[in-house]
């Protein structure tokens, strides 16, 4: 969308107003000290891969069949062979579960390291500026999706990832503004806004009073509370005006269908929406990275056990998973040819000290190792950031773990003992490598500083 | 006797084929028994495939074809000429098997092979097999690439793999594989299929292996596709640096001829040692061991234990391999590294003096009938890796609803430890052991008493679901169209497939904000004239007016005066009294009190206007209406005859029928088939039209059975009728229907639950059907029978071999014991759906032409592992053995699933609906009536 298009739209009603004074906030954030914040996306592909067809031989830059797509940003990855899913339910659900969380089983009710960071970023807002905690969002993932297909998770809450541009766009650029003209027309501090929410948190507080301490309401409730506050921050943020001064890369959703029906998220999963689903997904998610909005997201490609079938495919994706390497193959590389143009947009947004990737960390994970056996070993995983990034990260290589002597020695992920590395130990040094100290992720057993910075093994 | 076709392989060399001269070897094979090759290399090691191999077959002179009886000891020309010792037979991928011959093939034992690479898997072709008496070795097998490492005493040995071709097929199916031993390629590019075609007995023997590092590894792997084998012998043919003492191996030694009589690895006759030293293993195990195990007293073979309170019976370890035992204690003895290690010396004289012990007992190997500590062996056996101490560990729970003490026992003496996911379990919990530790988890299993009462629920709220939330918006403003206006909201965190988690539906952030945009969507549209109007507002107070009187129908009661002071504040901040009511309305919509229906009660037990939510959104799935809340003031919903008299109002009100669906469609798992995927191609008559009358005809058919009178459960599992139109009439190919869906009989492929189109499409594939989905529609939704989580990689269905009927591609379930201690009470049951295709059409044949088999049997109706077993041959058949011999536990499930719904709790009180169902009286009563009894529950009111 062109910028007159984009307030026209908001004008119109159809989008509500940008929140722009958290952008001119964030970057004004960002600007002190001349370092920008390291940003992170934990990106999730579904239904696994085969091992063999994912991961480049170790040392070898040639990538194979359902990687070739990334081959142009090959430069920018680091492939790493052998990690595993440890504790119970070696199924879809159970690496849903996992993968983000460091979760033994679907019972543990740890947080998605997604969600934890942006607690733990918007206690920070004052010196962070951003405006929402976390983004769980993705292309494609609402057709088939149910609560224990979902990898981001408040503690017992699942969170969906949301595929709709047009639900999307105005939660991160205006979820709390008024719409012009609208019924709620002088929004801001003091306004009626102000006053709705007073009421809720006055109503909540009452609720709160009388359910008293009891254990798993208490939580509940004060969760809701916290996210009373986030929308009453965001209202506090100001109005419409200002967005096009502070935000200078504006999302086009102009193209995004509107559909009427009541099963828009399913529409949204459709092979020939897909392309342009991911490209105004992608746009939304580096607009808001790049304007500080947030700093982590969840961006989910698919969902496990979807349906939905990819362009070029024509088999659906869980059903592609069970056939021969090849049909799997035939769906997961339209997934990472759009990994690639993700790459590449984040490679092309500048930023603090060179681009927008080069201060991202991108994570990838999936719901289990091998699509057709259902285990949780040799997780396609990969780490990509710019090649002068500024975390560290040495890119451009493949780290072959799956049969050296680290971690240690378990039965994990396929039901074999392996020498294997927990993917916690790969998300707590991500959390490391991004400064977040208010937690850790459960039940690692290391990390992978020596690798992460050029070594071939892990610590 | 039969004889395997036998190829024989000289250590350090390696066999080459290409098409060229794989067509000549299988010439070869068809001419002669005895042939030789010519010479193209001697001792050579590998031959590089990535050159020029054209036509040429490298193999060692000393080499040749015969054909020997399958179990002949190995004398090769090569070979010394000691008497070879058998040291291994597995029956790989099966039982332990007596062959023809004597030998004794124990099964595959856990710990001694690991596998690489993404797909491994076990199968069974129940199929004859050519050129051998011995079938049953060769239809097991292993498929995948896989590291076979066994613990051998330093020395010479000869290996015979045994093979069996059941999935190549010589055009698409091609497999080509290799073996390593010790490292060093022996045999590579062999392509069963073109050497001995398929279903026929192949063994490779391969001699002079030397060893002396305790392990001889066997690799076997694949150029195409993936390795199999189907049993595997070791011999060892000469003594090494490691000798046995003559004392330890008097058995054996004597004779020159293995036999089965004389096999370690048999425990079918007492039998000593055949590696290590006994005398030495007695000292190490005195000077090292006895301090927690304490020493044996030989002439019963036990150590009473002392500081570790463990009885170890030197007989208990008989059954097994001597090389299991050692290994065993080598790799894990002493625990804790608490002391020196157990090097491999130790470990064999230590396993020798085991077996010296049990070989002088009059027994016939085995576990012997001891008494064991069921505590104790429930940790020796390992089964707490598993399932931890209280037998509940997430990772694999003992589902003990499903057991009796005599069925659990029995699952234990049959199966465990299972040593596909116990890399230790070289030894089983038979006899007094599996007594022993049934009897241990049953005394700590969690125990039901209702003698307490019914358990109380605690004060909680609970967040509406997305589908209360927009029935709620529509009933409130009178709208249909809340979905699309609500499209904001975010999906729910489900119980067990129901959306209403009553303790994780927390507000998150992003839930907030998907609130507050619907709430603005709402309130820009929403008519509040109505509220406005003079006939129910004095113009002179309209703020307080339309707050008290919105308000109490958004929260559900009256406010109270904070609140209206803050919500009149609001109203009156809008510059009319349309956008001051628009405004209350957004407010409203985002308040705490709105979107949480409040069971928090008022000492101890729920408010009547708390009892009128629930018993709305129970039955409506949206809000009260004016006169359920009106019942409330007046105090009219407070004793359980007037909360009777209230749901016979609410289940006959149209709104009714909706929750039902949704409650029906959630207990089933059953999502719309509109929305479903299937090949157009192999299925061209489905279209949306169809899949439309089969959401019709499921929504008919549940609103008919539970909210008509006169229907019971063996009515909602075999019913004579269906709902049709013309369209789904003629894909089922019934006659007697209309343009509108209407009753017409079933006829004999059509009628009950089990049959309805939506079903049967939903629990299928794009492409096939999918029994398990089926099976488990059957055991877990409608018998509520569960099972624990599958153990890791057990996904795979034997891979890519479409011409298969799909019942035989899901024989690995039931071959491989991990698979079938679940998928035994599953797969038989989903086959009987398998008259039914993927898009729920009958037929009597598969896509790939195979005749369709739906016979079967289902045992335990009542408890998944009673004996009772019910035989069925179709559909029909087990629609029948359930209506009738299941109609109690699937009465009792209902009222659970309801229950589970009503409370939004994964496990509801067992008291409540046991209690529930006793009143309600299912084989006299209809589905009906159910539910005034759920609501009748003692503690329905009460809150803790």
């Amino acid at each position: 969308m062109k910028r007159r298009s984009l307030f026209k739209a908001i004008a119109a009603g159809s989008l509500t107003a940008a929140n722009p004074l958290a952008c001119l906030l964030a970057r004004n954030a960002m600007a002190q000290n001349g370092t920008a914040p390291v940003r992170t996306i934990f990106l999730f592909h579904p239904n696994g891969a085969d091992g063999d067809s994912f991961f480049p031989n170790a040392g070898s830059s040639s990538l194979p069949g359902m990687t070739a797509p990334l081959q142009s940003v090959y430069n920018n990855l680091v492939f790493i062979d052998g990690i595993a899913y440890a504790g119970a339910a070696n199924t879809h659900e159970g690496g849903c579960a996992k993968c983000l969380t460091g979760r033994l089983g679907a019972n543990d009710p740890h947080s998605s390291i997604d969600v934890l960071m942006g607690k733990e970023d918007w206690a920070n807002r004052a010196s962070n500026g951003i405006t929402v905690p976390s983004v769980q969002m993705g292309v494609g993932t609402m057709w088939g999706n149910d609560a224990n297909k979902r990898i981001s998770h408040d503690g017992g809450t699942t969170l969906d990832s949301a595929c709709d541009p047009r639900i999307v766009y105005p939660r991160l650029f205006g979820a709390a503004g008024a719409v012009p003209g609208g019924p709620n027309a002088g929004a801001g501090t003091g306004g009626v806004e102000t006053q709705m929410l007073s009421a809720a948190k006055n109503d909540l507080a009452r609720i709160q009073s009388q359910i008293g301490n009891l254990d798993g309401q208490r939580e509940r409730l004060q969760q809701h509370a916290e996210a009373l506050s986030v929308l009453e921050a965001s209202f506090a943020d100001g109005g419409s005006d200002m967005m096009a001064q502070a935000c200078n890369i504006i999302p086009d959703i102009s193209d995004a269908p509107t559909f009427n029906s009541n099963d828009t998220d399913e529409a949204w999963s459709q092979t020939d929406i897909l392309p342009m689903a991911s490209q105004l997904q992608q746009d939304i998610a580096v607009a808001a990275l790049s304007c500080g909005i947030t700093k982590t997201m969840a961006f989910s490609y698919g969902v496990s056990v979807s349906p939905v079938k990819v362009p070029g495919s024509g088999v659906g994706d869980h059903d592609a998973s069970h056939g021969s390497p090849a049909l799997h193959t035939s769906s997961k590389k339209w997934w990472m040819a759009e990994v690639a143009n993700f790459i590449k947009k984040l490679a092309n947004t500048p930023d603090v000290n060179g681009s927008l990737l080069d201060n991202t960390i991108i994570v990838t994970v999936s719901d289990l190792g091998h699509g057709n056996a259902h285990d949780h070993w040799r997780i396609p995983m990969f780490l990509a950031s710019g090649v002068n990034n500024n975390m560290g990260l040495v890119t451009g290589r493949s780290l072959d773990w799956k049969n050296s002597p680290h971690g240690t020695v378990k039965v994990i992920g396929d039901g074999f003992q392996h020498p294997s590395i927990n993917h916690t130990d790969v998300l707590d040094t991500i959390r490391q490598v991004a400064g977040y100290t208010s937690f850790e992720m459960p039940n690692k057993e290391g990390d992978i500083f020596a690798g992460w910075r050029g070594g071939a093994q892990p610590r | 006797m039969k004889k395997a076709l036998t190829r024989h392989y000289r250590r350090n060399v390696t066999e080459s084929y290409t098409a060229n001269s794989l067509r000549s070897k299988v010439k070869y094979l068809g001419l002669s028994s005895v042939l030789a090759f010519a010479v193209a290399g001697c001792g050579g090691g590998t031959d590089p495939v990535g050159g020029d191999a054209s036509s040429e077959v490298v193999i060692s002179s000393a080499s040749s074809i015969v054909t020997t009886p399958s179990s002949t000891p190995v004398q090769s020309s090569s070979s010394v000429a000691a008497a070879p010792q058998l040291q291994y037979a597995f029956n790989v991928a099966g039982e332990r098997y007596e062959a023809v011959d004597g030998t004794v093939y124990e099964a595959e034992p856990a710990g001694y092979m690991t596998t690489s690479g993404q797909t491994n898997g076990v199968a069974n072709s129940p199929v004859a097999i050519a050129e051998t008496d011995d079938d049953t070795i060769y239809q097991s097998h292993r498929y995948g690439m896989f590291t076979f490492d066994l613990p051998v005493p330093t020395g010479t040995y000869s290996v015979v793999a045994l093979f069996a071709e059941h999935w190549a097929d010589g055009q698409q199916n091609v497999r080509v594989l290799n073996v390593d031993i010790e490292n060093q390629t022996v045999a590579t590019g062999v392509n069963l299929f073109q050497v001995i075609g398929r279903e026929k007995a192949y063994d490779m023997v391969f001699d002079d292996i030397a060893v002396n590092d305790g392990k001889l590894t066997i690799e076997f792997g694949a150029s195409e596709n993936f390795a199999t084998l189907s049993g595997l012998r070791v011999y060892k043919t000469s003594g090494g640096n490691n000798p046995v003492s003559s004392a330890s191996m008097a058995p054996v030694s004597s004779s020159s001829v293995v036999s089965s009589s004389s096999v370690a690895a048999s425990s079918s006759s007492p039998a000593g040692p055949t590696f290590g030293n006994v005398n030495d293993g007695r000292t190490l195990w005195n000077n090292n061991c006895a301090l927690c195990h304490g020493e044996f007293d030989e002439a019963t073979a036990q150590a009473p234990g002392a500081f570790h309170p463990r009885i170890i019976n030197a007989n208990a370890y008989y059954g097994s391999p001597q090389a299991a035992l050692a290994n065993y204690i080598f790799t894990d003895m002493p625990p804790n590294n608490s002391q020196t290690a157990c090097d491999q010396t130790c470990s064999d004289n230590i396993s020798a003096y085991f077996f010296d012990m049990a070989s002088k007992l009059d027994n016939t190997g085995g576990n012997p009938d001891i008494e064991y500590d069921g505590q104790q062996a429930y940790k020796d056996f390992g089964c707490l890796a598993c399932h931890g101490n209280d037998g509940l560990q997430e990772s694999q729970p003992i589902v003990f609803e499903n057991y009796s003490l005599e069925t659990l026992t029995k699952k234990i003496n049959d199966t465990m430890p299972l040593s596909e996911v116990n890399p230790n379990a070289w030894q089983q919990c038979v006899g007094n052991c599996a007594t022993a530790v049934a009897e241990y988890l049953w005394s700590i299993r969690p125990k039901v008493s209702c003698d307490d009462g019914e358990a109380i629920l605690p004060r909680r709220v609970r967040g509406l679901t997305k589908f209360e939330y927009v029935n709620t918006i529509n009933d409130l403003f009178g709208r249909n169209d809340a979905e699309t206006l609500a499209r904001t909201i975010g999906s729910d965190t489900e119980v067990k497939g129901f959306d209403n988690n009553a303790y994780a539906s927390a507000v998150t952030s992003t839930r907030l904000d998907g609130y507050w945009a619907a709430a603005q969507a709402i309130a820009e549209v929403a008519n509040v004239t109505p509220w406005l109007s003079t006939n129910n507002c004095n113009q002179q107070n309209m703020a307080a007016c339309f707050v008290s009187k919105f308000g109490r129908m958004a929260f559900r009661r009256p406010l109270i005066d904070s609140e209206m002071d803050d919500y009149t504040g609001i109203f009156e901040a809008g510059a009319s009294d349309e956008e001051g009511a628009r405004n209350v309305v957004q407010a409203m919509l985002i308040s705490p009190n709105f979107l949480y229906r409040s069971e928090i009660g008022s000492n101890g037990r729920l408010t009547q206007y708390e009892v009128a939510a629930l018993l709305a959104y129970t039955f409506w799935g949206s809000t009260p209406d004016a006169a359920l809340l009106d019942k409330a003031a007046s105090n009219s919903l407070g004793n359980t005859a007037q909360i009777r008299q209230a749901v016979d109002s609410l289940v006959a009100d149209e709104r009714a029928k909706k929750q039902f669906v949704h409650f029906g469609r959630q207990w089933l798992h059953i999502a719309p088939v509109a929305d479903i995927d299937r090949d157009a191609q192999l299925f061209p008559t489905f279209n949306g039209q169809v899949a439309q009358a089969m959401d019709q005809e499921l929504e008919m058919f549940l609103q008919e059975m539970l909210l008509a009178d006169g229907y019971n459960m063996s009515d909602f599992l075999n019913w004579d009728q269906v709902f049709a139109n013309n369209t789904l009439a003629s894909f089922y190919g019934l006659n007697g229907a209309g343009n509108q869906m209407t009753k017409i009989a079933a006829g004999s492929q059509r009628g009950g639950v089990l049959r309805l189109g939506a079903v049967l499409a939903r629990n299928s594939k794009f492409d096939e059907s999918h029994p398990i989905k089926r099976g488990l529609l059957v055991r877990n939704n409608l018998l509520c029978q569960e099972f624990g989580v599958p153990p890791a990689n057990v996904g795979e269905v034997e891979p890519f071999d479409p011409s298969k009927p799909t019942r035989e591609r899901f024989t690995a379930h039931s071959e491989n014991e991990t698979c079938a201690s679940c998928h035994q009470f599953i797969d038989e049951v989903g086959f009987a759906f398998e008259n039914y295709d993927a898009v729920g059409a009958y037929r009597t044949a598969e896509a790939n032409g195979a005749a369709v088999d739906a016979s079967g049997s289902i045992s335990g109706l009542f408890r998944m592992t009673d004996p009772d077993t019910h035989v069925f041959s179709n559909l029909q058949d087990l629609s029948d053995i359930l209506s009738t011999g299941a109609m109690q536990s699937a009465s009792s499930c209902v009222a659970e699933q309801f229950q589970r719904m009503m409370d939004g709790e994964a496990k509801p009180d067992s008291c409540t609906i046991a209690n529930t169902v006793a009143r309600w009286n299912p084989a006299e009563k209809s589905l009906k009536d159910l539910w005034v009894e759920i609501v009748a529950s003692q503690n329905f009111m009460q809150r803790q």
